[in-house]
């Protein structure tokens, strides 16, 4: 095959957003930092060295032709699912969750690899035959078996954000995939149903549902974080309070530098930074897409559009939070949130989309 | 391998599709929050990220009238405790309990309390605290600066500089509680300036801080009329006569009765106002901060006939050349109402019926005048009304319903019965006599003052006129009739050679809780004035329940008028001059030593010495007298003896010795209890921790004896 270029405007819309994040990861954990740590610039630090190893995993995906990782696809996933064991029996507890494991200075979190397995699988799986996939027994039912077995380890960390997010891509990759509309309705009303029932068998969940709706019924505890980060929000107004000028990062905003890294962004940026900041997803979202319609083959296809959907799930849910239009989950901004193997898996799987990206027709 | 379907295309569109719709109503959601919602949610949030700090300011200044200092603001340390940041609760209890004097098991208790943020340990530690504490450096342990109201000369005019109070909040500053520092409270406690700074969640300023501060402005300093040197002859004299009398309470008032300003009010008991003994509790320490010169309601006794003449000569009831006959009696509606002299003073010009202070005579007076206008002229003197002096509180005395006045009361009245005044009226009262004619309107502050340093404002308050109430010649009459009443009167005990004085004795019965008089109990009042042609000083002095067997006003209360007006007016500039009207018996004897001796050989002593004498009739030996041996004094002084019957000199009949008790080392409180329940009183100089006294521990003294105890500070 010809060694075409990569998209373009893919490349360089994530290395604005990695930027961007670095820049706003600096403003808004400096002060936290300094007070947790002793040192202002740990959490920067830690963020540049993970980009330098996401852009390195991304300049090595982006060599490495696709179509022959697809025969390492299940070996991918199962090497994932041991490893989502192990997290469980070794991992490291942090906030009562076991969601890390430990190499040496570094923590990655097999969730994150595990989001990525799973788009490799079920593209793969589709792509072997894609008539299969119409038939709910012999087509649907192994990937939703595969992906119920993922879920419910994620589960028992536990972490359903996470959780949750892989149900979401397994569905919008089923779809995309074409797969039966009819199943894929009792699919949702099923899921629906079970996640009714989730909410209601544990009290916290309750509360946080409860407390999306009316943060101030309860402003110290359950709806503290929803407030601060109105606050933050608020105080941006349409120009902002200008970069490094929040005031909520004072330890008044939980996590500023991960989950809620975005209401930081419209506090010192303002409405016109958010809007900026959304519209280079769209961007991104946009070109993913594109890549996933002209690549010529089908696993390229749903490979790309799982990755896209990926990037697409977490933006939509995080800023869906942080502007309290749905309960609160904790599911950190692609690019932009601190957190080093979630950037380095999503700049990993930005270079799989890449190296897609050379095989597409002209567009 | 296989190519994508049309269908998977299709499904891809509708995905982009989706997520755009998606994102665009995140970003309508998000415009809606930063830009309609905003503003609401912006000033939540910088209510959240500012505190405000008030900033106390300076509290004025208490000055006299020569601007000496009696009361200012400094400032103390308090300290608290973050239970949450320290790393040994114990051995921090222990650490500051040693310094600050608390119970360590105690304090430990309440600084691990970890569910409070914050704990004050003490308020307002002395500067020997203060550096302690800070030296031992723990974490966790909060210094805040306090004011602190000091009064550098302790009890001194007490009850006209009142005391304050600290707010429930440390650093909430302080605020009058009595006296000129309630009154005056608005002026003196200035108005608050505030910090307000921007902090994180737990209060601390934050890196892009910008402090904005308004100012404190500091209180305005008020100027008494009261001058420190006459407050202290007037202080002098009532803590002797509350010794020497073991009376009940005692009053002083001195006032330049030109123009209304008291020079000095003392009264005991008194208090410490660096230290209101708030250990007491509201009643148990009403009855020391209490300003009774103007709160206690009282019959005037004697000292009133002043008043009952003034009017009758200015109703034209009697004239300088009136006379009367006192049988000893008058029958008043077929009441037979008694002269104090049995048989009577007979008959009596107008000068000597005040000399005399002949009881007939002024029944005759105030018959004469009739309820209205006897009322009338009360009104005017202010009788039945405040005075309007700055003291909150103050009492308007007792009058009875005019309509349901009878001959009976009327005739009382006229000899000051039947009727209650406070001290300050009757003295405000007298000086309308005696200056020409006029109700001035008594008060302790003359000006205000405001002075930040760059900024000086001084506001001079004038004295009021109330209203004429006699004229100049009655009034220049009056002064006469009083001057005799030195000279050649029941007043003589306050002569004082080289100066004209002027006066009246007086003395009260007491009225039991039941309404009957009081057996045995009288308050003794004399009121002089000086010099008596042209006065410059008016003093009264009362003594309530005098334990002496002679309790007429003329011996115990004549001789401190004499003392206070002697020193004010030598004090004041007020020459002696010796013409035909201070010509009288200037000669000044020595008095002798006459205790221990028989009360005939005392009494022979005293005579060949030249002097009066006066002796209870309950034992035969001299056991005290006063004055006191040595003294100096005029001729023809009365001298007063206390007599006993046994050889120990001492009332060993009725009162058994006491061994004073070891209080060194005791809080003021312990040491008060321990006291008091042995029958002793407490006389309080500083404050901490008692570290000496007098008498000595170990020593016998009587019930009742003031055992001074000197207070400091722990070290």
């Amino acid at each position: 095959m010809n060694k075409k270029p990569v998209d373009f405007p893919i490349l360089l819309t994530t290395v604005i957003l990695v930027a961007f994040g670095i820049v706003m990861v600096f403003s808004a954990s400096f002060y936290y930092s300094a007070d947790r740590w002793g040192d202002g610039l740990y959490f920067f630090k830690r963020q540049c060295l993970w980009a330098v190893i996401g852009f390195a995993g991304l300049f090595v995906a982006s060599q490495i032709d696709y179509t022959k990782l697809q025969k390492y696809s299940r070996i991918f996933l199962i090497v994932s699912i041991v490893l989502l064991i192990l997290v469980l029996l070794i991992g490291e507890a942090r906030n009562y969750a076991k969601r890390w494991l430990g190499i040496g200075n570094f923590t990655i979190q097999p969730a994150e690899i595990a989001k990525f397995a799973m788009i490799f699988f079920i593209a793969d799986t589709i792509a072997r035959d894609k008539g299969r996939i119409r038939k709910f027994f012999k087509g649907m039912l192994p990937v939703l078996l595969v992906a119920g077995l993922v879920f419910g380890l994620i589960l028992m960390q536990p972490n359903l954000s996470t959780a949750g997010s892989i149900v979401i891509l397994t569905l919008v990759m089923l779809f995309v995939g074409g797969a039966n509309l009819g199943h894929l309705s009792l699919l949702v009303g099923a899921g629906a149903a079970a996640a009714v029932a989730l909410t209601f068998s544990a009290d916290y969940r309750l509360n946080r549902l409860t407390a999306f709706m009316d943060p101030w019924a309860d402003p110290m505890e359950s709806g503290w974080q929803l407030i601060q980060s109105l606050y933050s929000l608020g105080s941006g107004g349409f120009f902002g309070l200008g970069l490094a000028r929040s005031r909520q990062k004072y330890l008044y905003l939980p996590y500023p530098e991960t989950d809620f890294i975005f209401a930081i962004i419209g506090e010192e940026l303002g409405f016109i930074g958010a809007t900026f900041l959304i519209l280079l997803y769209l961007v991104l979202i946009w070109r993913g897409i594109r890549v996933a319609l002209s690549v010529p083959d089908l696993f390229g296809s749903l490979l790309a559009a799982g990755i896209i959907s990926m990037i697409a799930i977490q933006v939509v849910i995080n800023i869906a939070v942080v502007t309290a239009s749905m309960p609160p989950t904790g599911l950190p901004l692609p690019f932009i949130s601190y957190g080093g193997s979630s950037l380095a898996i999503f700049l990993t799987s930005i270079g799989v989309l890449l190296n897609i990206s050379r095989h597409c027709k002209a567009a | 391998m296989s190519a994508p379907a049309v269908t998977n295309r299709r499904r891809l569109l509708v995905f982009l599709l989706v997520v755009s719709l998606i994102l665009l109503a995140l970003i309508v959601r998000n415009g809606y929050i930063q830009l309609v919602w905003g503003s609401e949610l912006y000033e939540k949030a910088v209510d959240q990220w500012t505190r405000s700090l008030d900033v106390y300011p300076q509290r004025g200044i208490i000055y006299d009238r020569n601007k000496a200092v009696l009361a200012q603001s400094a400032s103390a340390d308090s300290i608290a405790v973050r239970p949450n940041q320290l790393k040994d609760a114990r051995g921090t209890a222990l650490k500051l309990a040693a310094i600050l004097d608390l119970d360590a098991e105690e304090l430990y208790e309440k600084i691990s309390d970890k569910s409070k943020s914050e704990i004050w340990v003490k308020r307002q530690l002395t500067r020997e605290e203060s550096v302690q504490v800070r030296q031992l450096n723990i974490k966790g342990v909060y210094f805040t600066e306090e004011p602190k109201r000091y009064y550098p000369n302790g009890n001194l005019a007490s009850h006209i500089l009142g005391f304050t109070m600290k707010y429930a909040e440390p650093g909430e500053g302080i605020k009058g509680q009595e006296g000129i520092e309630l009154y005056y409270d608005k002026y003196l406690k200035g108005m608050p300036g505030q910090i307000v700074m921007e902090t994180d969640t737990r209060g601390r300023e934050t890196p892009t801080n910008v402090e904005r501060m308004i100012p404190p402005i500091d209180g305005w300093n008020v100027i008494l009329t009261i001058d420190q040197v006459i407050q202290h002859f007037a202080e002098k004299a009532v803590s002797d006569a509350m010794d020497q009398y073991r009376a009940n309470k005692v009053y002083c008032i001195v006032m330049d009765p030109n123009t209304g300003d008291i020079l000095a009010m003392a009264n005991r008991p008194d208090f410490n106002p660096n230290e209101p003994p708030r250990e007491l509790g509201y009643e148990g320490m009403e009855a020391y901060v209490k300003n009774i010169a103007a709160k206690d309601n009282m019959d005037p006794g004697s000292t009133f006939k002043i008043i009952t003449t003034a009017a009758a000569l200015e109703a034209g009831v009697v004239s300088a050349n009136s006379t009367f006959n006192d049988p000893g009696y008058r029958i008043v509606d077929g009441q037979r109402i008694r002269c104090w002299r049995a048989g009577g003073h007979g008959h009596q010009n107008l000068f000597e019926v005040v000399q005399n202070s002949c009881n007939p005579a002024f029944m005759d007076m105030s018959l004469g005048l009739g309820v209205e206008r006897f009322y009338e002229y009360l009104e005017a003197f202010g009788f039945g009304s405040q005075t309007g002096i700055d003291i909150y509180g103050e009492e308007k005395g007792v009058i009875m319903n005019k309509d349901s006045v009878k001959n009976v009361d009327l005739a009382r009245m006229g000899f000051g019965q039947a009727l209650a005044v406070t001290p300050l009226q009757l003295i405000n009262g007298v000086s309308a006599v005696i200056n020409g004619g006029n109700l001035m309107q008594p008060r302790l502050v003359k000006a205000l003052e405001f002075d930040d340093g760059s900024e000086y404002i001084y506001e001079e308050i004038k004295p009021v006129t109330v209203r004429r109430v006699i004229s100049e010649e009655n009034s220049a009459l009056m002064r006469e009739i009083l001057e005799s009443v030195v000279n050649k009167g029941s007043g003589k005990n306050a002569y004082i050679p080289g100066y004209r004085v002027a006066g009246k004795t007086g003395t009260a019965q007491k009225y039991s809780e039941s309404g009957g008089i009081k057996q045995d109990a009288v308050i003794a009042s004399f009121i002089g004035f000086a010099p008596a042609d042209n006065p410059q000083v008016v003093v009264l002095f009362m003594v309530d329940e005098p334990q002496v067997a002679v309790d007429f006003g003329s011996v115990v209360a004549a001789p401190y008028v004499k003392m206070i007006l002697e020193d004010t007016l030598n004090y004041m500039g007020v020459e002696p001059v010796f013409d035909e009207n201070t010509k009288q018996e200037t000669r000044e004897v020595i008095v002798p030593d006459v205790t221990g001796k028989d009360l005939s050989e005392a009494a022979r002593i005293l005579r060949e010495a030249g002097l009066d004498y006066l002796a209870e009739q309950t034992g035969t030996i001299v056991t005290r007298q006063m004055p006191l041996p040595d003294a100096e004094v005029l001729v023809n002084t009365t001298v007063l003896l206390y007599t006993g019957s046994g050889e120990t000199g001492h009332h060993s009949e009725e009162q058994q010795l006491i061994e004073v008790p070891d209080v060194t080392g005791k809080s003021i409180r312990e040491a008060n209890n321990i006291l008091t329940s042995r029958g002793l009183k407490l006389k309080i100089e500083g404050i901490g921790l008692a570290f000496s006294q007098q008498p000595a521990p170990g020593t016998m003294v009587e019930a009742g004896t003031t055992v001074t105890v000197s207070f400091e500070p722990p070290q």
